[in-house]
């Protein structure tokens, strides 16, 4: 599936985050569970890790809980708390960065698995889940928020509160990384 | 302009005729539809007659195959949700105290009562002496709060639902400030701006569910 997943639309999203501003517990519940899932894939994208998703997509809530009142409907739902999240993830990425820096002084990483073990049918998938892995941040965000959410480059230079042309340019510098990583592959 | 500007304009193509960066950075979002016609257009020539722009496609295609399948497995977030919920608990408690008036010591009460009960019957007498004023004017019970500039008043029908109220407010472009009083009245803030504040309250006024819709001056 290339596109946006099926989720409540703009206007109910409004309406939600106007009555979590008004603290309404049983709309932020249901907040939570229409953004959960997509949160979930974003950050995981941009962090690399599931292991710090969770953590990531609680700061995330707690933010649009505090912050709803300051949502001014200028931008879309989706855009708003995915930038938040894009933020708390990159935060994440430099902290877990410093630490596994100094992690692997002390320790020698394990090699990675070799493709050759992996039946024919799966080693795109392989190549392309590995390939994707060498994607900075801001170029794993651009490509996950494209492909999985479906947004056009002025929503993406939106979230990342960047320029259009920064957003092709991350894309440009994705694809070279990507062939750089097929060919090698 | 320059020539090769011109051309570039024209066809997207530079002069050895390949297509420009820039119609084949746009490659990820003709993948996902979200470009204008004229972009579309583009790059949709380009990918029909440029093997270069060509291979971008393909590669960009099966990216986005790949980052489109949603694999996500079942993920159970009753136990986040919780503890989620108990941290914002912790936040709000914490907001409340901070902001909570202090509570009168207990002394400060028993010394306070002679002077209590002389103004008491001040005010009696005051009552009891006083001639009644010939203009009287009354207010409403809410009105003895203080109210946010250019706020509005509303009282719902009891048959509203919560969304249908919600619904409501929020077309005419107003927000619920906290919970209704004890007499059922909600006082609501544009969302942005005051321009057309009154209309909006005139079509509120207007709508089904809604048996007052008042705006109330700054000062009172």
């Amino acid at each position: 599936m290339i596109g946006r997943p099926a989720v409540a639309n703009d206007a109910d999203e409004v309406a939600l985050i106007e009555r979590v501003a008004a603290k309404d517990r049983a709309a932020f519940d249901q907040l939570y569970r229409i953004y959960r899932p997509r949160l979930k894939r974003f950050v995981t994208s941009v962090v690399s890790n599931c292991e710090f998703a969770d953590d990531v997509i609680n700061e995330v809530m707690f933010a649009v809980w505090k912050d709803a009142s300051r949502f001014n409907g200028a931008s879309k739902p989706s855009t708003w708390i995915f930038a938040i999240a894009y933020r708390k993830a990159l935060k994440t990425v430099q902290t877990e960065s410093r630490r596994r820096t100094l992690l692997e002084e002390a320790d020698v990483a394990d090699p990675e698995p070799s493709l050759d073990v992996i039946p024919e049918h799966l080693v795109v998938r392989a190549w392309l889940e590995r390939a994707l892995k060498t994607l900075s941040p801001d170029q794993a965000m651009a490509v996950e928020l494209t492909f999985f959410h479906g947004y056009s480059y002025q929503e993406i230079a939106e979230v990342a509160d960047c320029s259009v042309n920064t957003v092709k340019t991350r894309m440009f510098y994705a694809r070279r990384k990507l062939k750089d990583a097929l060919s090698v592959n | 302009m320059n020539i090769r500007r011109v051309r570039k304009i024209m066809n997207g193509r530079d002069d050895a005729g390949n297509y420009q960066t820039d119609v084949r950075e746009l490659l990820p979002w003709y993948i996902n539809r979200t470009l204008d016609a004229s972009e579309h257009a583009q790059v949709a020539a380009a990918v029909n007659s440029d093997v270069t722009c060509r291979a971008d496609y393909e590669l960009w295609k099966k990216v986005g195959e790949f980052v489109g399948t949603d694999t996500a497995a079942a993920d159970d977030c009753e136990l986040d949700l919780a503890y989620l919920m108990a941290r914002i608990d912790k936040y709000e408690a914490t907001q409340r105290e901070q902001f909570a008036v202090p509570a009168v010591p207990q002394v400060m009460v028993k010394r306070n009562l002679f002077a209590t009960m002389v103004a008491y019957a001040v005010i009696v007498l005051a009552v009891v002496i006083a001639p009644v004023p010939t203009d009287i004017s009354y207010q409403t019970r809410t009105s003895a709060q203080p109210t946010p500039a250019g706020a509005v008043r509303l009282v719902f029908d009891a048959t509203l639902s919560a969304a249908e109220r919600d619904a409501l407010v929020a077309a005419a472009g107003l927000r619920l400030l906290g919970e209704p009083t004890a007499t059922g009245v909600y006082t609501a803030r544009a969302q942005v701006g005051q321009r057309d504040i009154e209309q909006r309250v005139a079509a509120l006024r207007a709508a089904p569910g809604v048996k007052f819709a008042e705006r109330i001056p700054a000062v009172q």
